[in-house]
Protein backbone atom coordinates (compact mmCIF):
# COMPACT_ATOMS: atom_id res chain seq x y z
CA UNK A 1 0.00 0.00 0.00
CA UNK A 2 2.51 2.61 0.72
CA UNK A 3 4.81 1.33 -2.36
CA UNK A 4 1.34 2.17 -4.03
CA UNK A 5 0.65 5.86 -2.33
CA UNK A 6 4.91 7.14 -3.30
CA UNK A 7 4.46 5.54 -6.99
CA UNK A 8 1.18 6.96 -7.42
CA UNK A 9 2.54 10.53 -5.51
CA UNK A 10 5.46 10.31 -7.60
CA UNK A 11 3.43 10.25 -10.62
CA UNK A 12 1.38 13.05 -10.30
CA UNK A 13 4.47 15.38 -9.60
CA UNK A 14 6.29 13.76 -12.68
CA UNK A 15 2.96 14.71 -14.86
CA UNK A 16 2.32 18.24 -13.16
CA UNK A 17 6.77 18.14 -14.30
CA UNK A 18 5.97 16.87 -17.93
CA UNK A 19 3.09 19.50 -18.19
CA UNK A 20 5.37 22.61 -16.95
CA UNK A 21 8.13 21.03 -19.58
CA UNK A 22 5.49 20.69 -22.45
CA UNK A 23 4.26 24.28 -21.63
CA UNK A 24 7.94 25.77 -21.20
CA UNK A 25 8.73 28.21 -23.61
CA UNK A 26 10.79 27.22 -26.92
CA UNK A 27 14.75 26.77 -26.91
CA UNK A 28 16.74 28.91 -25.97
CA UNK A 29 19.02 29.60 -28.32
CA UNK A 30 22.69 30.69 -27.62
CA UNK A 31 25.87 32.05 -28.27
CA UNK A 32 28.43 32.63 -26.47
CA UNK A 33 28.21 36.55 -27.19
CA UNK A 34 24.52 36.32 -26.65
CA UNK A 35 25.38 34.80 -23.55
CA UNK A 36 27.93 36.94 -22.43
CA UNK A 37 25.26 39.99 -23.21
CA UNK A 38 22.64 38.50 -21.76
CA UNK A 39 24.18 38.18 -18.17
CA UNK A 40 25.49 41.64 -18.35
CA UNK A 41 21.85 42.66 -19.02
CA UNK A 42 20.74 40.70 -15.99
CA UNK A 43 23.45 42.44 -14.12
CA UNK A 44 22.81 46.32 -15.36
CA UNK A 45 19.14 45.52 -14.52
CA UNK A 46 20.24 44.46 -11.06
CA UNK A 47 21.95 47.38 -10.12
CA UNK A 48 20.12 50.19 -12.31
CA UNK A 49 16.31 48.63 -11.72
CA UNK A 50 17.04 48.68 -7.70
CA UNK A 51 14.90 52.00 -6.05
CA UNK A 52 17.35 54.43 -5.33
CA UNK A 53 17.71 54.85 -1.16
CA UNK A 54 16.18 58.12 -1.21
CA UNK A 55 13.08 56.44 -2.82
CA UNK A 56 13.06 53.63 -0.77
CA UNK A 57 13.29 55.58 2.44
CA UNK A 58 10.59 57.68 0.77
CA UNK A 59 8.11 54.86 0.38
CA UNK A 60 8.26 53.51 3.74
CA UNK A 61 8.71 57.08 5.40
CA UNK A 62 6.57 57.17 8.89
CA UNK A 63 6.22 60.63 8.79
CA UNK A 64 3.91 60.83 5.72
CA UNK A 65 1.72 58.64 7.56
CA UNK A 66 1.55 60.80 10.55
CA UNK A 67 1.46 64.20 8.73
CA UNK A 68 -1.50 62.42 6.54
CA UNK A 69 -2.96 61.34 9.41
CA UNK A 70 -2.83 64.51 11.42
CA UNK A 71 -4.30 66.90 8.71
CA UNK A 72 -6.17 65.12 6.49
CA UNK A 73 -9.78 62.91 7.35
CA UNK A 74 -9.87 58.97 7.74
CA UNK A 75 -11.21 58.79 4.51
CA UNK A 76 -8.05 60.51 2.79
CA UNK A 77 -5.96 58.55 5.07
CA UNK A 78 -7.33 55.40 3.80
CA UNK A 79 -6.74 56.16 0.70
CA UNK A 80 -3.30 56.99 1.15
CA UNK A 81 -2.60 53.56 2.83
CA UNK A 82 -4.15 51.93 -0.22
CA UNK A 83 -1.76 53.96 -2.10
CA UNK A 84 1.53 53.21 -0.16
CA UNK A 85 0.68 49.32 0.35
CA UNK A 86 0.20 49.56 -3.36
CA UNK A 87 3.88 50.46 -3.85
CA UNK A 88 5.09 48.71 -1.13
CA UNK A 89 4.42 45.66 -2.63
CA UNK A 90 5.54 46.69 -6.22
CA UNK A 91 8.40 47.87 -4.43
CA UNK A 92 8.99 44.05 -3.32
CA UNK A 93 8.04 42.28 -6.40
CA UNK A 94 11.09 44.41 -7.81
CA UNK A 95 13.29 42.87 -5.88
CA UNK A 96 11.96 39.28 -6.17
CA UNK A 97 12.61 40.19 -9.88
CA UNK A 98 16.06 41.29 -9.10
CA UNK A 99 16.80 37.90 -7.05
CA UNK A 100 15.37 36.06 -9.72
CA UNK A 101 17.79 37.70 -12.26
CA UNK A 102 20.79 36.77 -10.05
CA UNK A 103 19.18 33.33 -10.19
CA UNK A 104 19.17 33.31 -14.02
CA UNK A 105 22.78 35.12 -13.93
CA UNK A 106 24.32 32.38 -12.03
CA UNK A 107 22.46 29.56 -13.57
CA UNK A 108 22.86 31.14 -16.93
CA UNK A 109 27.08 31.33 -15.93
CA UNK A 110 27.55 28.18 -14.01
CA UNK A 111 26.28 25.53 -16.61
CA UNK A 112 29.50 26.21 -18.86
CA UNK A 113 31.48 25.33 -16.53
CA UNK A 114 32.75 21.66 -16.39
CA UNK A 115 33.88 21.38 -12.38
CA UNK A 116 30.17 21.76 -11.52
CA UNK A 117 30.02 20.81 -7.56
CA UNK A 118 26.85 18.94 -7.00
CA UNK A 119 26.79 20.10 -3.50
CA UNK A 120 27.33 23.94 -3.51
CA UNK A 121 24.96 23.68 -6.86
CA UNK A 122 22.17 22.41 -4.44
CA UNK A 123 22.89 24.66 -1.84
CA UNK A 124 22.82 27.82 -4.06
CA UNK A 125 19.87 26.48 -5.88
CA UNK A 126 18.20 25.96 -2.49
CA UNK A 127 19.41 29.95 -1.21
CA UNK A 128 17.76 30.76 -3.86
CA UNK A 129 14.46 29.33 -3.44
CA UNK A 130 14.52 29.98 0.34
CA UNK A 131 15.34 33.57 -0.59
CA UNK A 132 12.38 33.85 -3.13
CA UNK A 133 10.62 32.45 -0.74
CA UNK A 134 11.40 35.71 1.96
CA UNK A 135 10.62 37.83 -0.68
CA UNK A 136 6.68 36.24 -0.80
CA UNK A 137 6.82 36.23 2.59
CA UNK A 138 7.92 39.97 2.66
CA UNK A 139 4.69 40.53 -0.10
CA UNK A 140 2.46 38.75 2.70
CA UNK A 141 3.66 40.90 5.41
CA UNK A 142 3.31 43.57 3.16
CA UNK A 143 -0.64 42.82 2.57
CA UNK A 144 -1.35 41.51 5.89
CA UNK A 145 0.50 44.31 8.15
CA UNK A 146 0.67 47.67 5.91
CA UNK A 147 3.60 49.42 4.50
CA UNK A 148 4.51 51.01 7.81
CA UNK A 149 4.24 47.64 10.04
CA UNK A 150 7.67 47.43 9.77
CA UNK A 151 9.67 50.38 10.76
CA UNK A 152 13.32 48.80 10.34
CA UNK A 153 12.27 48.04 7.24
CA UNK A 154 13.17 51.60 5.83
CA UNK A 155 16.99 51.57 6.46
CA UNK A 156 16.99 47.81 5.76
CA UNK A 157 15.83 48.38 2.38
CA UNK A 158 18.57 50.73 1.26
CA UNK A 159 20.86 48.31 2.98
CA UNK A 160 19.70 46.03 0.35
CA UNK A 161 19.96 47.91 -2.55
CA UNK A 162 23.41 48.85 -1.42
CA UNK A 163 24.42 45.73 -1.49
CA UNK A 164 22.86 44.24 -3.97
CA UNK A 165 24.61 47.22 -6.07
CA UNK A 166 27.93 45.96 -4.33
CA UNK A 167 27.66 42.80 -5.02
CA UNK A 168 26.69 42.91 -9.05
CA UNK A 169 29.78 45.05 -8.91
CA UNK A 170 31.92 42.43 -7.67
CA UNK A 171 30.43 39.70 -9.90
CA UNK A 172 30.52 41.99 -12.81
CA UNK A 173 34.18 42.46 -11.74
CA UNK A 174 35.23 38.86 -12.10
CA UNK A 175 33.38 38.72 -14.91
CA UNK A 176 34.54 41.70 -17.06
CA UNK A 177 36.13 41.17 -20.28
CA UNK A 178 39.04 42.69 -22.31
CA UNK A 179 36.49 44.24 -23.97
CA UNK A 180 34.18 47.64 -22.59
CA UNK A 181 30.95 46.76 -22.35
CA UNK A 182 28.25 48.69 -24.37
CA UNK A 183 25.70 50.64 -22.87
CA UNK A 184 22.91 47.40 -22.78
CA UNK A 185 20.70 49.19 -20.19
CA UNK A 186 19.99 51.09 -23.60
CA UNK A 187 20.00 54.54 -22.45
CA UNK A 188 18.97 56.21 -19.03
CA UNK A 189 21.06 54.00 -16.55
CA UNK A 190 23.26 56.15 -14.84
CA UNK A 191 25.41 52.58 -13.00
CA UNK A 192 25.72 51.98 -17.41
CA UNK A 193 29.09 53.60 -17.43
CA UNK A 194 30.70 51.84 -14.22
CA UNK A 195 30.20 48.60 -16.29
CA UNK B 1 2.35 3.94 -35.37
CA UNK B 2 5.89 1.96 -34.34
CA UNK B 3 6.97 1.40 -37.77
CA UNK B 4 6.49 4.65 -39.16
CA UNK B 5 8.02 6.32 -36.69
CA UNK B 6 11.04 3.97 -36.75
CA UNK B 7 10.91 4.67 -40.10
CA UNK B 8 10.84 8.24 -40.22
CA UNK B 9 14.17 7.94 -37.65
CA UNK B 10 15.41 6.00 -40.52
CA UNK B 11 14.76 8.59 -43.15
CA UNK B 12 15.25 11.25 -41.18
CA UNK B 13 18.98 10.56 -40.12
CA UNK B 14 17.35 10.74 -36.26
CA UNK B 15 18.72 7.11 -35.63
CA UNK B 16 22.07 8.57 -35.73
CA UNK B 17 21.61 11.54 -33.47
CA UNK B 18 18.93 8.73 -30.81
CA UNK B 19 20.34 5.31 -31.51
CA UNK B 20 19.31 4.27 -28.29
CA UNK B 21 15.43 5.70 -28.39
CA UNK B 22 15.64 3.84 -31.72
CA UNK B 23 17.24 0.67 -30.23
CA UNK B 24 14.50 0.93 -27.53
CA UNK B 25 11.48 1.36 -30.10
CA UNK B 26 12.60 -1.58 -32.14
CA UNK B 27 12.74 -3.28 -29.59
CA UNK B 28 9.35 -2.72 -28.05
CA UNK B 29 7.92 -2.97 -31.79
CA UNK B 30 9.46 -6.62 -32.10
CA UNK B 31 8.22 -7.59 -28.90
CA UNK B 32 5.16 -6.55 -29.44
CA UNK B 33 4.86 -8.42 -33.15
CA UNK B 34 6.43 -11.88 -31.39
CA UNK B 35 4.41 -11.92 -28.29
CA UNK B 36 0.44 -12.15 -29.84
CA UNK B 37 1.78 -15.08 -31.81
CA UNK B 38 4.09 -16.30 -29.13
CA UNK B 39 0.87 -17.11 -26.57
CA UNK B 40 -0.89 -18.51 -28.77
CA UNK B 41 2.20 -21.40 -29.96
CA UNK B 42 3.57 -21.53 -26.12
CA UNK B 43 2.09 -23.06 -22.98
CA UNK B 44 1.30 -20.41 -20.22
CA UNK B 45 4.98 -20.79 -18.17
CA UNK B 46 7.46 -20.41 -21.16
CA UNK B 47 5.19 -17.17 -22.45
CA UNK B 48 5.58 -15.46 -19.14
CA UNK B 49 8.89 -16.05 -19.30
CA UNK B 50 9.28 -14.80 -22.87
CA UNK B 51 6.80 -11.31 -21.57
CA UNK B 52 8.75 -11.21 -18.66
CA UNK B 53 12.20 -11.01 -20.49
CA UNK B 54 10.98 -8.82 -23.06
CA UNK B 55 9.83 -6.19 -20.24
CA UNK B 56 12.70 -6.82 -18.55
CA UNK B 57 14.87 -6.06 -22.19
CA UNK B 58 12.53 -2.47 -22.53
CA UNK B 59 13.18 -1.48 -18.90
CA UNK B 60 17.05 -1.88 -19.33
CA UNK B 61 16.63 -0.20 -22.90
CA UNK B 62 14.97 2.52 -21.28
CA UNK B 63 17.24 3.31 -19.23
CA UNK B 64 19.67 3.51 -22.10
CA UNK B 65 17.40 5.61 -23.49
CA UNK B 66 17.18 8.19 -20.22
CA UNK B 67 20.92 8.31 -20.46
CA UNK B 68 21.18 8.95 -24.17
CA UNK B 69 18.71 12.00 -22.58
CA UNK B 70 21.13 13.36 -20.41
CA UNK B 71 23.82 12.95 -23.14
CA UNK B 72 22.26 15.35 -25.79
CA UNK B 73 20.62 17.16 -23.95
CA UNK B 74 23.94 18.60 -21.83
CA UNK B 75 25.85 17.96 -24.87
CA UNK B 76 26.90 21.63 -24.67
CA UNK B 77 27.39 21.58 -21.06
CA UNK B 78 29.67 19.52 -19.31
CA UNK B 79 28.49 20.43 -15.58
CA UNK B 80 24.97 19.82 -15.84
CA UNK B 81 25.89 16.61 -17.96
CA UNK B 82 28.25 15.48 -15.30
CA UNK B 83 25.09 15.74 -12.53
CA UNK B 84 22.58 14.24 -14.70
CA UNK B 85 24.88 11.31 -15.22
CA UNK B 86 25.92 11.10 -12.01
CA UNK B 87 22.47 11.44 -10.27
CA UNK B 88 21.29 8.91 -13.07
CA UNK B 89 24.02 6.24 -12.33
CA UNK B 90 23.71 6.53 -8.64
CA UNK B 91 19.78 6.30 -8.71
CA UNK B 92 19.95 3.57 -10.68
CA UNK B 93 22.77 1.72 -9.02
CA UNK B 94 20.22 2.37 -5.80
CA UNK B 95 17.85 0.98 -7.21
CA UNK B 96 19.45 -2.22 -8.78
CA UNK B 97 21.09 -2.56 -5.41
CA UNK B 98 17.88 -2.60 -3.36
CA UNK B 99 16.30 -5.37 -5.21
CA UNK B 100 18.69 -7.12 -6.03
CA UNK B 101 19.40 -7.37 -1.84
CA UNK B 102 15.59 -8.02 -1.42
CA UNK B 103 15.94 -10.82 -4.08
CA UNK B 104 18.66 -12.17 -1.42
CA UNK B 105 16.78 -12.07 1.43
CA UNK B 106 13.49 -12.79 0.58
CA UNK B 107 12.37 -15.91 -1.59
CA UNK B 108 13.11 -16.02 -5.31
CA UNK B 109 10.70 -13.48 -7.04
CA UNK B 110 8.81 -16.36 -9.09
CA UNK B 111 5.21 -15.33 -8.83
CA UNK B 112 3.81 -12.89 -11.41
CA UNK B 113 2.91 -10.44 -8.83
CA UNK B 114 6.74 -10.08 -7.47
CA UNK B 115 8.30 -9.44 -10.87
CA UNK B 116 5.40 -6.52 -11.32
CA UNK B 117 6.59 -4.92 -8.19
CA UNK B 118 10.23 -5.05 -9.24
CA UNK B 119 9.00 -3.47 -12.38
CA UNK B 120 7.05 -0.65 -11.10
CA UNK B 121 9.96 -0.16 -8.38
CA UNK B 122 12.41 -0.17 -11.54
CA UNK B 123 9.89 2.31 -13.43
CA UNK B 124 9.79 4.55 -10.41
CA UNK B 125 13.81 5.01 -9.93
CA UNK B 126 13.07 6.27 -13.83
CA UNK B 127 10.48 8.35 -13.31
CA UNK B 128 13.13 9.84 -10.59
CA UNK B 129 15.54 10.19 -12.82
CA UNK B 130 13.75 11.81 -15.63
CA UNK B 131 12.38 14.50 -13.19
CA UNK B 132 16.13 15.10 -11.94
CA UNK B 133 16.51 15.53 -15.70
CA UNK B 134 14.12 17.86 -16.65
CA UNK B 135 14.56 19.78 -13.33
CA UNK B 136 18.53 20.54 -14.31
CA UNK B 137 17.19 21.45 -17.57
CA UNK B 138 14.42 23.71 -16.34
CA UNK B 139 17.31 24.83 -13.59
CA UNK B 140 20.13 25.31 -16.48
CA UNK B 141 17.77 27.02 -18.96
CA UNK B 142 18.96 24.30 -21.23
CA UNK B 143 17.74 24.78 -24.59
CA UNK B 144 16.25 21.65 -26.16
CA UNK B 145 15.30 20.80 -29.78
CA UNK B 146 11.72 19.30 -31.14
CA UNK B 147 13.31 16.19 -31.41
CA UNK B 148 14.61 15.59 -28.39
CA UNK B 149 11.72 17.39 -26.20
CA UNK B 150 8.82 14.79 -28.05
CA UNK B 151 11.50 12.11 -26.64
CA UNK B 152 11.32 13.45 -23.41
CA UNK B 153 7.70 14.25 -23.31
CA UNK B 154 6.77 10.88 -25.18
CA UNK B 155 8.67 8.69 -22.77
CA UNK B 156 7.90 10.17 -20.28
CA UNK B 157 4.03 9.91 -20.27
CA UNK B 158 4.96 6.63 -21.30
CA UNK B 159 7.17 5.89 -18.12
CA UNK B 160 4.72 7.66 -16.01
CA UNK B 161 1.45 5.71 -17.34
CA UNK B 162 3.68 1.63 -16.89
CA UNK B 163 4.71 2.83 -13.47
CA UNK B 164 1.20 3.56 -12.16
CA UNK B 165 -0.19 0.99 -13.86
CA UNK B 166 2.09 -1.32 -12.05
CA UNK B 167 2.21 0.13 -9.22
CA UNK B 168 -2.00 -0.30 -8.94
CA UNK B 169 -1.86 -3.62 -10.85
CA UNK B 170 0.74 -4.88 -7.86
CA UNK B 171 -1.77 -3.52 -5.07
CA UNK B 172 -5.19 -4.95 -6.48
CA UNK B 173 -3.65 -8.03 -8.30
CA UNK B 174 -5.87 -9.72 -10.99
CA UNK B 175 -8.97 -7.93 -11.08
CA UNK B 176 -7.13 -4.72 -12.51
CA UNK B 177 -5.58 -7.18 -15.51
CA UNK B 178 -8.62 -5.57 -18.31
CA UNK B 179 -8.43 -2.12 -17.33
CA UNK B 180 -4.23 -2.22 -17.50
CA UNK B 181 -4.47 -3.43 -21.09
CA UNK B 182 -6.98 -1.02 -21.87
CA UNK B 183 -4.65 2.28 -19.93
CA UNK B 184 -1.79 1.15 -20.87
CA UNK B 185 -2.89 0.76 -24.81
CA UNK B 186 -4.12 4.23 -25.19
CA UNK B 187 -1.16 5.98 -23.04
CA UNK B 188 1.21 4.03 -25.26
CA UNK B 189 -0.62 5.44 -28.10
CA UNK B 190 -0.39 8.88 -26.38
CA UNK B 191 3.21 8.48 -26.63
CA UNK B 192 3.46 6.95 -30.35
CA UNK B 193 1.42 9.90 -31.69
CA UNK B 194 4.11 12.50 -29.14
CA UNK B 195 6.93 10.78 -31.23
CA UNK B 196 5.18 10.53 -34.41
CA UNK B 197 4.65 13.82 -34.76
CA UNK B 198 7.64 15.38 -33.18
CA UNK B 199 10.04 12.80 -34.58
CA UNK B 200 8.72 13.58 -38.18
CA UNK B 201 11.76 15.51 -39.26
CA UNK B 202 14.78 16.19 -37.85
CA UNK B 203 14.90 19.56 -35.64
CA UNK B 204 18.76 18.81 -33.73
CA UNK B 205 18.91 20.55 -30.16
CA UNK B 206 20.21 24.25 -30.32
CA UNK B 207 23.52 24.85 -30.12
CA UNK B 208 25.26 26.92 -27.16
CA UNK B 209 28.46 29.11 -29.09
CA UNK B 210 29.52 29.30 -25.80
CA UNK B 211 32.77 26.82 -25.64
CA UNK B 212 33.37 25.71 -22.22
CA UNK B 213 34.87 27.97 -19.22
CA UNK B 214 38.86 28.15 -18.19
CA UNK B 215 37.57 30.50 -15.30
CA UNK B 216 36.95 29.75 -11.89
CA UNK B 217 33.89 28.14 -11.15
CA UNK B 218 34.43 28.22 -7.46
CA UNK B 219 34.79 32.38 -7.63
CA UNK B 220 31.41 32.72 -9.23
CA UNK B 221 29.84 30.26 -6.70
CA UNK B 222 31.41 32.21 -3.88
CA UNK B 223 30.26 35.38 -4.55
CA UNK B 224 26.49 34.29 -5.62
CA UNK B 225 26.76 32.82 -2.32
CA UNK B 226 27.92 35.26 -0.40
CA UNK B 227 25.42 37.69 -1.84
CA UNK B 228 22.61 35.35 -1.22
CA UNK B 229 23.58 35.18 2.67
CA UNK B 230 23.78 39.41 2.88
CA UNK B 231 20.83 40.09 0.97
CA UNK B 232 19.01 37.50 3.07
CA UNK B 233 20.17 39.27 6.42
CA UNK B 234 18.91 42.21 5.29
CA UNK B 235 15.74 40.50 4.64
CA UNK B 236 15.62 39.02 7.89
CA UNK B 237 15.54 42.65 9.44
CA UNK B 238 12.78 43.94 7.26
CA UNK B 239 10.26 41.56 8.13
CA UNK B 240 11.54 42.45 11.99
CA UNK B 241 10.06 45.33 12.90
Amino acid sequence: MIQLILILLLSTAFFILLYVFVRRSSARAEGGAEALVEARQALNALQDNLLPSELVRRIFAREDLNFVSSSASGKIRGAFLRERKRVALSWVSQLRKHVLRLKQFHSGRSRFYAQLDLRTEIALALSFASLLFVCRVLEAVFYIRGPFAAPRIVGAAIAVAGDICAASELSLAFLSSPAPAPNLAGGGSTHAGTI
Amino acid sequence: MEALILFRCLKTGIVRSYPLFFAYLSCVFLGDLALPPLSRILAPQPYAISYWTKEFVCVIAGYAVVMEIVERAFAYFDGPKRLGRNAALLIFAAIVGLTALRAAFEAAPKTVGAWIDIEANLRAAELVILSIVIAVIFYYSVPIGRNLKGIIVGYGFCTVAVAMNEAIRSFAGHSFEAAFTHIWSYSYLVSLVVWAATLWSRQPNPAAGLGQIDGDYEALANRTRATLADMRGYLRKAVRP
